[in-house]
């Protein structure tokens, strides 16, 4: 097994190789063909015993764009070797889109990263593009986020822009499976899961919306609306008689969102604040409930946030928000409200060659935390060496569950 | 014709005089002033290339494509990052208020997370831009009327005239006790800046290795500020300079911001 993976792995990179030197033959030709991308290095120990890897993985991204008068074209390609989940080491196009750009209208259309809203880490309106929970939350932003198959149509002036969204292909969630230190073993918990439902791929289950932004003199608004998919599962459950199992159903079902944004600066900070409207949102049973198969609500998240520019290359960020679920019954396996809050500090020093950070996501309820603290050093215009500490402290909700997965990291990047 | 000669001379002196008398009176503000005012063009590009170079001799380099326009009296500028590497594609627009009671209007973009944010406008001015030795302030951002300015006289350096001005700022919340600069006469030029600290102790040294005309507007191309306290030094080097550029002002927006890639 592993030397097959050896050889295919091999062979993948003998190819990235080549069509990278291709490509850079092409680009030395043609001044408008411009790539850039990086390779990186990521490995993390948990800090618990057995003091296993939760990851370790190797990654060539090269990004390749280019402007050809008002026609552009951007394609991203990964190819990663990854150690702890061998059969996420691939190859696979991350983005790979066109656009057209006119005086004051746009088109974008392909795989694309599509992102709203005025929130930090945290999803209120910024709901199109998926996110990918291989390894929770324990990995770069940017690596979480998911391009989806879309097309975006802008018209623009100087102090707006419209933007509809049509993706005709739902992709859900990714999550993590049994065997990965980050997934939920079912079968430990006396459940057999089932194959998720997935809408069918036609015209009908289209997710289409939009999203009018407004850039005025010291502040931003926006007005969106969306009709989208539940992309995280909600869980049924049901009983078999035969076997004597409880299994467990991942289901993804329609709803649809009017959502409200703004960011308003005054002196040092920027005010910002989130909400949507959620229509006809889908909730998971409590188990001991699961009769009643999933339950109907509209929900209202919001969010308020703080960042903070006080000089000398520091920043600070604080939000809260909440889903409120307003036809709430105690059968629905959440709380009425989900609180949860993030604060984040980041400090440059040694003429910014050196990054500190820290950012935490705060379960107000359960008094759980995630905390990922980290130092960013510049060894050189290209290369970036960073190290962390990853902390998960809890005995209970979205982040406490992983308490027996903080974990220390070393990270090396080489941009080009 | 004797007497038109004579006239002629006395007329000529007479202008001399009062055109002497004029330059005279000229306050170190005035000069200033006309330094601030001295013509670029309504709208204007280039390729600033900054090389940062430490005591030991090493350096790293950050290049900017930015194009800025006039809107009256307030300025719209947007920015792109080409080098480094691991910063290529993030972009800075600023919307800039000539009226100090309002809040400049930035947004960033990081194109590594494909968002853009409204940040603050307001505290940079004193921070080194980017690790350089150049403040937002040195960069020609500052208020004329933050510091009081006094002419202290007139030098030759490097063959060419200039008025020497003391600038004092008039808050002490700054990292600058005073700077001097010397004013060329001809294009109103600052060539060169001494800045001491505010133990009045000299901090940094600005020159001017090169001057052009381009498009008709006078620019420096090439400076050097070496630090003194950190022995640390940044060059300046602008680069595709362009003049009175026809500019849409669909350029200075949030969607172009976004798409990065302008060339």
């Amino acid at each position: 097994m592993l030397i097959s993976i050896f050889h295919i792995m091999k062979t993948v990179l003998v190819i990235v190789f080549i069509a990278t030197t291709l490509i850079t033959g092409l680009a030395q030709t043609d001044e408008n063909l411009r790539i850039k991308g990086f390779i990186d290095t990521y490995h993390a120990i948990r800090i618990n015993e057995p003091n296993d890897f939760l990851a370790s993985r190797s990654r060539f991204r090269g990004e390749f764009e280019k402007l050809n008068g008002r026609s552009y074209f951007f394609a991203s390609v990964n190819a990663t070797y990854n150690n702890v989940l061998p059969e996420l080491s691939k190859i696979w196009f991350r983005e790979a889109f066109m656009e057209y750009t006119g005086r004051n209208w746009g088109v974008k259309a392909g795989r694309q990263i599509i992102i709203w809203g005025k929130a930090d880490g945290l999803k209120i309106t910024d709901v199109i593009s998926p996110m990918d929970l291989t390894e929770f939350l324990a990995q770069d932003y940017d690596d979480i986020r998911m391009p989806v198959n879309g097309i975006v149509l802008s018209k623009f002036s100087n102090y707006w822009e419209l933007d509809l969204v049509c993706v005709p292909v739902f992709e859900s969630y990714i999550l993590p499976d049994a065997n990965n230190p980050w997934g939920i073993d079912y079968n430990e918990l006396g459940l057999v899961p089932d194959e998720a439902i997935t809408p069918e791929f036609n015209l009908q289950n289209m997710e289409y919306g939009g999203k009018l932004s407004i850039y005025l003199s010291g502040i931003d608004f926006d007005i969106s609306a969306l009709k989208t998919w539940n992309k995280a599962p909600v869980y049924s459950y049901y009983y078999n008689d035969s076997t004597d199992l409880m299994h467990i159903v991942p289901e993804h079902h329609r709803l649809g969102f009017i959502g409200l944004g703004f960011s308003k600066s005054m002196n040092a900070f920027i005010f910002r604040g989130e909400s949507a409207f959620y229509f006809d949102k889908k909730f998971s049973p409590e188990i001991d409930s699961y009769e009643v198969g999933l339950l109907e609500s509209n929900s209202i998240n919001y969010l308020f946030g703080i960042d903070w520019y006080p000089g000398n290359e520091w920043t600070a960020t604080c939000q809260f928000s909440d889903e409120i679920i307003l036809d709430y019954t105690e059968e629905i396996a959440l709380n009425q409200h989900t609180y949860i809050s993030t604060i984040g500090v980041s400090k440059k020093i040694l003429r910014s060659t050196l990054s500190l950070s820290a950012f935490a996501y705060i379960g107000l309820r359960e008094g759980d935390f995630f905390n990922r603290t980290s130092a960013d050093h510049s060894l050189s215009d290209n290369i970036h060496i960073l190290a962390g500490i990853d902390w998960f402290y809890g005995d209970s909700g979205v982040f406490g569950r992983y308490n027996n997965n903080s974990q220390v990291w070393l990270k090396a990047k080489y941009s080009f | 014709m004797k007497i038109s000669g004579v006239k002629s001379t006395a007329f000529v002196l007479l202008i001399m005089i009062i055109t002497n008398v004029t330059v005279a009176q000229q306050s170190g503000r005035d000069i200033m002033l006309k330094v601030e005012e001295r013509p670029d063009g309504d709208s204007r590009k280039s390729v600033m290339k900054m090389e940062l170079i430490n005591k030991r001799g090493s350096s790293r380099v950050r290049t900017m494509l930015s194009y800025s326009k006039d809107y009256g009296e307030d300025k719209k500028i947007i920015m792109f990052f080409q080098q480094p590497a691991d910063v290529k594609g993030t972009g800075f627009l600023t919307w800039d208020y000539n009226d100090d009671s309002k809040t400049d209007d930035r947004w960033l973009y990081l194109p590594a997370m494909k968002k853009n944010r409204r940040i603050s406008g307001t505290s940079a001015k004193k921070e080194y831009f980017m690790g350089s030795d150049f403040t937002y302030d040195d960069m020609g951002n500052r208020d004329l009327d933050a510091d009081n300015h006094r002419l202290l006289g007139e030098e030759l350096l490097n063959g060419i005239d200039c008025w020497v001005i003391e600038s004092t700022p008039k808050d002490d919340d700054g990292m600058y006790s005073k700077y001097i600069s010397w004013i060329r006469k001809d294009i109103f030029m600052a060539v060169k800046v001494k800045y001491f600290d505010m133990r009045a102790e000299l901090l940094k040294v600005l020159e001017i290795k090169e001057v052009k005309q381009i498009d008709g507007f006078w620019v420096a191309t090439e400076m050097i500020m070496k630090n003194h306290k950190r022995n640390h030094q940044t060059i300046i080097r602008l680069e595709s300079l362009a003049y009175n550029i026809d500019v849409d002002d669909n350029l200075f927006t949030v969607n172009s911001l976004e798409k990065g890639y302008i060339q």
